[in-house]
């Protein structure tokens, strides 16, 4: 099965290119931009190759086909660094907590309330470096640091592959203790949610360049999602290592409309939530399933309307499971157990013939999956008895 | 128009889950990712019909069930040995999809 399983990647990345180059007019009448197109492409192979169907024989020099693991940043260079931010950023702390704690002091006072931009430079003169991890570090990625700039390390929620990263913050807490005698606290829980923060993500060199040097990209996010640490979910791998091969401007803006775009809809969800929330306090499921709080309401009328409304559906969910008159229909359950299968073939017949019970099978144009791996076919003719 | 029956397949599974984050993350319309599966119709059917030239025989023991609807074969084959030139592969239970080749030359 050589020839029909080495021709797949090729015939794949050929239909990739295919599809690409003709939605491109596409893309363009709807105002979308070339760098989307380009991150579907990449978002596309990513998935196509984590699927394993198509491992085998990945051409050489094809750009894409592994991405290079992003270096967790060099402990070195990075830890000379944020020591001296921190220290900095622990003092600012010590000071700051004498005035009163809650109050943010210094250069950035200014734009505490507005919602301008704090522009990187100004924030790192009284700022430090904090990392967060991003989260959902698949596919052999390590871990990306996200430079926090702002007076106090924000509060850390270090998820899978972050240990390093923790212990940088476990330094970092224990420099403020050495310097100031007190623990900084997080201030990005005291920010107003609404004010614009600069994140600075450190990538590791574009596969196949000669240049060593990371760069930094900076996206700028509201202080909200830091603080409800929505970066770590937004910022999954795929999304990282689609942006990996983008020159930097390009990669930050891809990265910073991304996180936009997810930032809004979440937003839009929770404006969702609570609106739900308005038309009744007893209307929550918690409620609902609970029958003595039921009982215990006088005027429950709502209630036993949603009551009956909770029984229907479980009546429904019942209904599933044994619908009306299934006896009736055993055909259509046993086939939904016969076509069960992981080995598939999709194709196009030229002709399906039958004399007695032998049947003879004339198939083109297929694309099988079996144990996992991909084929592909010209022509393919097959007999069988039934 | 080209089949879509290649869209339940690796490449085309692959692709809808690609246009489904872009919608979730807002960058493209459903309706641009209507087209852009349109467009993967014609691609894959062209390429299958243009690109491949591997030709594969298959002998199964037993025909177990057979349907055909709406011009689609639906095959389940049992104990099917697959075979092209020397080498082959083997496995218990296949199901074939089939649409009708003789429309499909239109794209």
């Amino acid at each position: 099965m050589a020839l029909c399983q080495t021709s797949v990647l090729k015939v794949y990345h050929a239909v990739i290119e295919d599809v690409i180059n003709n939605v491109r007019d596409a893309f363009l009448d709807e105002g979308v931009d070339e760098q989307v197109l380009q991150e579907m492409k990449q978002i596309w192979r990513n998935k196509l190759l984590a699927s394993k169907a198509v491992e085998l024989n990945p051409e050489p020099g094809e750009p894409g086909h592994h991405p290079p693991p992003i270096v967790a940043n060099n402990p070195k260079s990075s830890k000379a660094a944020n020591a001296k931010a921190k220290k900095a950023a622990a003092a600012a702390a010590a000071s700051q907590q004498s005035n009163g704690g809650g109050s943010t002091a210094g250069s950035i006072n200014s734009s505490t309330d507005s919602n301008k931009l704090v522009s990187p430079s100004i924030a790192g003169k009284s700022g430090n470096a904090v990392a967060a991890a991003g989260s959902g570090m698949k596919n052999g990625i390590g871990a990306i640091k996200q430079e926090v700039t702002s007076q106090n390390p924000p509060p850390l929620h270090p998820t899978g592959g972050a240990t390093m990263l923790q212990k940088q913050q476990a330094a970092a807490g224990g420099g403020g203790s050495t310097s100031s005698g007190q623990t900084p606290i997080p201030i990005v829980a005291q920010l107003d949610p609404n004010r614009i923060m600069p994140v600075n993500i450190t990538l590791p060199s574009p596969p196949g360049s000669t240049n060593p040097e990371s760069r930094v990209l900076t996206i700028q996010v509201p202080a909200s999602a830091l603080q409800e640490n929505q970066l770590t979910q937004i910022l999954t791998a795929h999304l990282i290592s689609s942006i990996m091969s983008l020159p930097t401007t390009l990669a930050s803006s891809v990265l910073q409309q991304h996180v936009n775009a997810a930032l809004s809809n979440a937003n839009h969800q929770k404006n969702l939530a609570i609106a739900k929330q308005l038309d009744g306090a007893l209307d929550s499921s918690e409620e609902d399933e609970s029958e003595e709080s039921d009982d215990n309401i006088d005027n429950d009328d709502d209630d036993d309307l949603d009551k009956d409304d909770d029984d229907d559906a479980e009546h429904e969910d019942a209904a599933e499971e044994e619908p009306l008159n299934s006896e009736d229909d055993v055909t259509d359950e046993d086939s939904a157990e016969v076509f069960d299968t992981d080995n598939v073939i999709v194709c196009q017949y030229d002709k399906i013939t039958r004399s007695r019970n032998k049947w003879k099978f004339y198939l083109k144009d297929g694309i099988m999956n079996m144990r996992g791996k991909d084929y592909v076919f010209q022509k393919s003719n097959g007999d069988a008895e039934w | 128009m080209s089949y879509q029956l290649y869209r339940n397949t690796t490449l085309g599974n692959t692709l809808q889950e690609s246009l489904d984050e872009l919608i979730q993350y807002g960058q493209i319309t459903p309706a641009l990712a209507f087209k852009v599966l349109l467009q993967f119709d014609k691609s894959i059917n062209n390429a299958l019909n243009q690109r491949v030239k591997a030709r594969v025989t298959f002998k199964a023991g037993k025909l177990n069930t057979y349907r055909f609807c709406d011009n689609v074969w639906t095959l389940m084959l049992n104990d099917v040995e697959f075979r092209e030139v020397h080498e082959f592969v083997k496995v218990d239970k296949v199901k074939i999809v089939a649409c009708d080749g003789k429309s499909g030359d239109f794209n």
